[in-house]
């Protein structure tokens, strides 16, 4: 029953804003379908703490653990960026760059996105899977270009193009997996919990070419290495809000879903190398965005190549396996969303203040904009991985669980980037924050106080996640990892 | 029939790799989604399961009507209606493009099933025209052709519910709605569709 309220709300509030003139109603409408949304989660962490698996109209949704977390995270980011966009979106439009029939196609355009992002997380059949992601190509591709400028066209056209083709590639891989799961059977059933059953007899070489192909392909999706061109310039061009709700949400959703295979694949005999895939490609994207992250000029181009490390964090989590390498990365994943948004969201504040991308023009925030400049330093700390916060124990682990495993070339290549990454984000931060070059005198600006509750609504999340840890979180998390199997 | 349609469809790959004006582009990609169809419907025919038909005269309204339609509203605006300097040749990529037919031949010898060699032949010669040319035109080409290799594949690998069916090729029509738009658009911002242009966010 739940599941009709999210959906028909969100329907409902993108029909609102498609025939509402009024900006300021549209917004409201927007923010409180996705309140909605986000208590409906909340009932569904309560449901699944008493019961494993629950499965709604017959086999289309299903929701264990692992889609749990999912679920929670799309609507908490949702609302924290809602809240942030009301105020933007009227700066933006009073200052003239927009018109009001642009501002009601970002909030159409905003809610079927997270409309798809839910029918992905939700679904139990995977053709539904991917095409709740092609769906969020389609949603996100106008959000990117949104203000229709020179750079804004290039990240768009960059984005429709790369990630269409990898959604095709993945979409073949999938029609391999299908194939050989099913193979010389009449009725093809595409749920994952019957997929899950049906792989005792078939065919090692589709079953391998068929992963790979999903993983290169969808992995486009998550931004992993070779495929991630498309990353940097698309996050750094589309609007705030929007670029925190890609960053946290998007990548993760693309990982889980490429997860959801890894089940399928992982109990089939033969297949046990296929975690050196999750290692290879999450060394190559950790060593490329580390690389990357010390040259930059533009810091929402730096934010960017910090998602491409953590999803490559991620991925290496959970290639190491073990207990200890699922649980930090499924930890890494949750608190790298919470912190990605709060960063994103401080830098589209010192962007509508200071009308600048670059960092050699930003200088001594911690006096033009205080509030700002603390809220940017606690986030900084939380997604370098600094102790008092979960990411340092959700790297700390995988790093444990490299150790145990065997690695140990590649639990050091993964030590050495996370070392690099650490001076040099903290290294252009507080170049930024603190710097005073000619010693000018700086009068704090007016623009600090507005919008500033959406970043402490983060924070929030982030202090929530550490105080209900060993009561409920825990027990979800435990839950997931013995989903995914060791 | 079956055959002949397979030989046009991997002529018209052939052939569009080495076009380099655009509104035969449009052209080659009618007849080969035409081809398509016109499987679709031999298949359904043969094998008296009725979800073939309904598969090809979707293909047939979405890729021969509806797509061509917006390409060709995109392209009216444009100024220059031939691909200038693409990064491989027009005649060379003819070449690759029988090559690639050849080797996945002889690669994919284990199956049995002419389709899926086809529907191989067609993505790779879609990826071909994707990578290999600066206009964004064409690349909006390689991705449909990519997409109809799709068509063919899944149509000879498994059979899909009717639903399934319908959303993936609705997606893939608002995908190239979208394609068209932003076409429309970058030619109105660039006043060109050269790729060269939008260069400007490099590392």
């Amino acid at each position: 029953m739940e599941i009709l309220i999210i959906f028909s709300i969100l329907i409902i509030t993108s029909i609102i804003s498609f025939i509402s003139k009024n900006l300021k109603f549209v917004s409201i409408s927007t923010t409180c379908g996705i309140l909605v949304c986000f208590l409906a989660s909340v009932r569904f962490i309560v449901l699944i703490r008493q019961s494993d698996s629950i499965a709604y109209f017959g086999n289309l949704v299903y929701l264990d653990s692992l889609n749990v977390i999912q679920i929670f995270i799309i609507t908490s980011v949702a609302l924290i960026a809602a809240v942030y966009s009301y105020r933007y979106i009227l700066n933006e439009v009073m200052d003239g760059e927009i018109s009001i029939k642009r501002a009601r196609i970002y909030y159409f355009l905003f809610n079927a996105f997270v409309f798809s992002m839910l029918i992905t997380a939700v679904s139990n059949n995977v053709m539904g899977m991917w095409i709740g992601l092609e769906a969020t190509t389609i949603a996100t591709s106008f959000l990117i270009g949104f203000h229709r400028d020179k750079l804004s066209l290039e990240a768009a056209w960059k984005y429709i193009i790369i990630c269409s083709t990898g959604l095709i590639v993945g979409l073949v891989g999938i029609i391999m997996l299908i194939y050989s799961a099913e193979y010389g059977a009449t009725y093809v059933d595409f749920s994952w919990t019957s997929l899950l059953q049906a792989f005792s007899s078939s065919n090692g070489l589709y079953n391998r070419i068929g992963f790979t192909l999903i993983f290169v392909g969808l992995g486009t999706k998550v931004g992993f290495a070779p495929m991630h061109t498309w990353l940097s310039d698309g996050h750094s061009e589309a609007p705030s809000p929007i670029s925190a709700m890609m960053s946290g949400v998007l990548l993760n959703l693309a990982m889980y879903v490429i997860l959801r295979f890894y089940i399928i694949v992982k109990s089939f005999p033969g297949l046990g190398n296929l975690k050196y895939l999750f290692i290879v490609f999450g060394l190559v994207s950790l060593i490329v965005s580390s690389f990357s992250m010390l040259k930059q000029t533009n810091y929402k181009r730096l934010l960017a190549f910090s998602s491409i490390e953590n999803m490559g964090i991620i991925a290496i989590g959970i290639g190491f396996g073990g207990f200890w390498g699922i649980f930090g990365a499924l930890l890494h994943s949750v608190v790298h969303a919470f912190g990605k948004s709060l960063l994103f969201l401080g830098a589209g504040n010192l962007l509508s203040a200071l009308k600048t991308k670059r960092i050699e023009k930003v200088n001594s925030l911690v006096r033009l904009m205080p509030k700002n400049a603390v809220f940017l330093i606690i986030g900084m700390l939380i997604i370098v991985g600094s102790p008092p916060f979960a990411t340092f124990f959700s790297e700390f682990s995988i790093l444990n669980a490299g150790i145990q495993q065997g690695h140990y070339i590649s639990a050091g290549i993964y030590l050495l980037c996370l070392i690099l990454v650490f001076a040099g984000f903290l290294n252009i931060f507080i170049r930024m924050i603190f710097k005073n070059p000619e010693g000018k005198e700086y009068v704090k600006l007016e623009k600090d106080n507005e919008n500033i509750w959406p970043l402490v609504l983060s924070l929030a999340f982030v202090v929530l996640i550490t105080i209900t840890f060993s009561n409920y979180f825990v027990t979800i998390l435990e839950k997931a990892v013995s989903i995914i199997g060791i | 029939m079956l055959e002949i349609l397979t030989a046009v469809i991997l002529i018209t790959a052939i052939i569009m790799a080495g076009f380099r004006r655009i509104n035969l582009l449009t052209k080659g990609f009618r007849i080969q989604s035409l081809a398509i169809g016109l499987l679709c419907f031999a298949l359904g025919y043969l094998s008296g399961e009725s979800h073939y038909y309904v598969i090809g005269v979707l293909t047939l309204i979405t890729k021969t009507v509806l797509i061509p339609h917006f390409m060709n509203r995109s392209i009216k605006e444009l100024s220059a209606n031939r691909e200038m300097d693409p990064i491989i040749n027009g005649w060379w990529s003819s070449v690759i493009a029988g090559i690639f037919i050849a080797v996945i031949y002889v690669v994919m010898e284990g199956f049995n099933s002419d389709f899926i060699i086809a529907g191989v032949v067609l993505l790779v010669t879609g990826a071909l025209m994707l990578v290999a040319r600066k206009k964004a035109i064409t690349q909006m080409t390689g991705f449909l052709v990519m997409e109809n290799g799709l068509v063919l594949l899944e149509l000879s690998m498994i059979k899909m519910g009717l639903l399934i069916d319908i959303l993936i090729i609705l997606e893939v029509l608002l995908i190239s709605a979208i394609m068209a738009i932003m076409i429309f658009y970058i030619n109105k911002v660039f006043h060109s569709v050269n790729t060269d242009y939008l260069s400007n966010l490099k590392d």
